[in-house]
């Protein structure tokens, strides 16, 4: 199955399919950046767009623009191809990268961080959080800290795909 | 040639088809009910309703006018300027559904799509011409001697046209928005009852100015002047001041065509008293005269004629874009 996953929820312009991935450090640059990167990365796999079949977004918890920029992207490329849209936790996307017990964070306000815990075997499953915790207190958790990480753009896909096929569509956005 | 346009630049969400510069079918929805209790527009809440809202109302618009996604061959969203949460909701969508169907992608000027509204479908109207926008966030004043250039001769130093009726309307407890309640209530008032002055009246320039004529309401509204005579006079104070400063600039520059474009334009004695100047006048429809997609598709279809070339992919969204600037970006 043809699946293109878009992270923006973090600093990271993050794209995938089910055998390639790409993170890009943008900032803010989201918007500027991302109608040419997927462009650029369909053609560096040999997809035409109209080929594929499900597009997948990240939905946080991420910055507010930042997260919006990939979904409402995301939507509109599902509504220009018919193919069904789906999210997926940025953070279990960030915990694919793991093995064993894994503790993905992103930086917050206020110097906190917006943490979940994850046991990673063949996929992350949810543990404890998401949830806003101190640095200190994040730290705290056992397991293998990921602080600040893209998530994995095949991993994105993989997890995206899963959720399709349990019958799931559309986003729930989670603004930080 | 069938263009879809999107507008997302504030706290309305709009959807617009048009086939060769006609308007074929446009959806508004309006978020006035969710920021009512805030007494403005919160952008965080803005942003996120337009990302629920905008791709259904998409998928209805092309449905009502009985259109795919496929019949589409350009793809358009205001760029700027508005505010930057919701503005990069219609950007990020626009181009992902352009992209996906492989068409040209129009980031649009909001001005320019309002004046675009406002042009007929016939091109009865040619330049040189002079062009009011006047709206709750703009009240600026452009000579266009040829298509597609525009030279601003005047803005509001203060207060939008729009944003004084608002604010007057809460002040007389009329609620969101101002306009319309405004020129209810002055239906019923003596419009030479309350004395406002006409603001920055003798200037050489071409400028507007409207917050003291709300500083003003808000005396005479504690002197006790009865609301519909206060609504009247205020209502004739805007009117005359947009009105005798177009009708200078005309003087001024030889020009005999106005486009008067923007909510203020939808404005009943707005339109009494520009009909008393002479002008050629050209108003949008009503239903186009406020925020909405058509709108940018019209905008994006006239560049399309005048063989102006697509926008970047890279296009950004930008919070203030100055309309002479709206030609540099293709």
């Amino acid at each position: 199955m043809r699946v293109l996953a878009v992270d923006t929820a973090t600093p990271y312009l993050v794209l995938g399919t089910l055998e390639a991935e790409l993170a890009l450090r943008v900032d803010r640059g989201h918007n500027a950046r991302l109608a040419e990167a997927v462009r650029a990365f369909l053609g560096e796999t040999g997809t035409e767009p109209e080929a594929l079949q499900a597009v997948v977004a990240g939905q946080g918890p991420g910055s507010y623009t930042g997260l919006r920029v990939g979904l409402a992207f995301a939507q509109g490329l599902a509504r220009a191809l018919g193919i069904p849209a789906v999210g997926v936790d940025t953070l279990a996307a960030v915990a694919a990268r793991g093995r064993g017990t894994v503790v993905p964070g992103l930086t917050a306000r206020n110097r906190q961080v917006y943490a979940a815990g994850y046991r990673t075997e063949a996929e992350p499953r949810l543990e404890w959080g998401p949830e806003k915790l101190d640095l200190g207190a994040y730290l705290a958790r056992p397991g293998c800290h990921l602080l600040d990480l893209p998530p994995s753009g095949r991993a994105l896909a993989r997890l995206g795909l899963a959720r399709l096929r349990a019958g799931e569509r559309g986003f729930r956005p989670h603004y930080l | 040639m069938i263009l879809l346009g999107i507008d997302t630049s504030c706290d309305d969400t709009g959807v617009g088809l048009v086939a060769d510069g006609r308007v074929l079918v446009h959806r508004v929805a309006s978020q006035t009910e969710l920021h009512a209790g805030f007494g403005g527009v919160v952008p965080e809440y803005a942003s996120r309703e337009h990302t629920r809202v905008l791709d259904p109302l998409v998928a209805a618009v092309l449905e009502a006018a009985g259109l795919a996604p496929g019949d589409l061959d350009a793809v358009a969203a205001t760029y700027g300027p508005g505010l930057v949460g919701p503005l990069l909701v219609g950007l990020s969508y626009a181009k992902g559904l352009a992209l996906g169907l492989g068409v040209p992608f129009y980031g649009v000027h909001h001005l320019e799509a309002h004046l675009a509204a406002a042009r007929p479908a016939d091109g009865e109207l040619r330049p040189p011409y002079l062009a009011l926008l006047a709206s709750g966030g703009h009240t600026h004043l452009f000579d266009v001697p040829e298509e597609g250039r525009y030279r601003l001769l005047g803005a509001t130093r203060d207060d939008a046209a729009g944003e004084a009726f608002d604010k007057v309307a809460r002040m007389l407890g009329l609620g969101y928005p101002g306009g319309p309640r405004i020129a209810e209530l002055a239906r019923r008032g003596d419009d030479r009852a309350v004395p406002f002055p006409l603001p920055l009246k003798g200037q050489a320039g071409y400028d507007f100015s409207f917050s003291g004529l709300k500083t003003a309401a808000a005396r005479f509204l504690e002197r006790g002047y009865p609301p519909e005579d206060l609504a009247a006079s205020f209502e004739r104070a805007v009117v005359e001041s947009l009105v005798r400063t177009v009708v200078r600039a005309a003087r001024d520059l030889g020009r005999a065509r106005v486009v008067v474009a923007g909510g203020v334009a939808a404005n009943a004695r707005l339109r009494r008293r520009f009909a008393e100047t002479g002008l050629a006048l050209f108003f949008p429809p009503p239903d186009l005269a406020t925020d909405n997609g058509a709108m940018v598709a019209l905008a994006a279809w006239e560049r399309i004629r005048r063989g102006q070339p697509a926008s970047p992919w890279a296009l950004e969204a930008t919070p203030y874009a100055p309309l002479s600037h709206a030609q540099d970006v293709e």
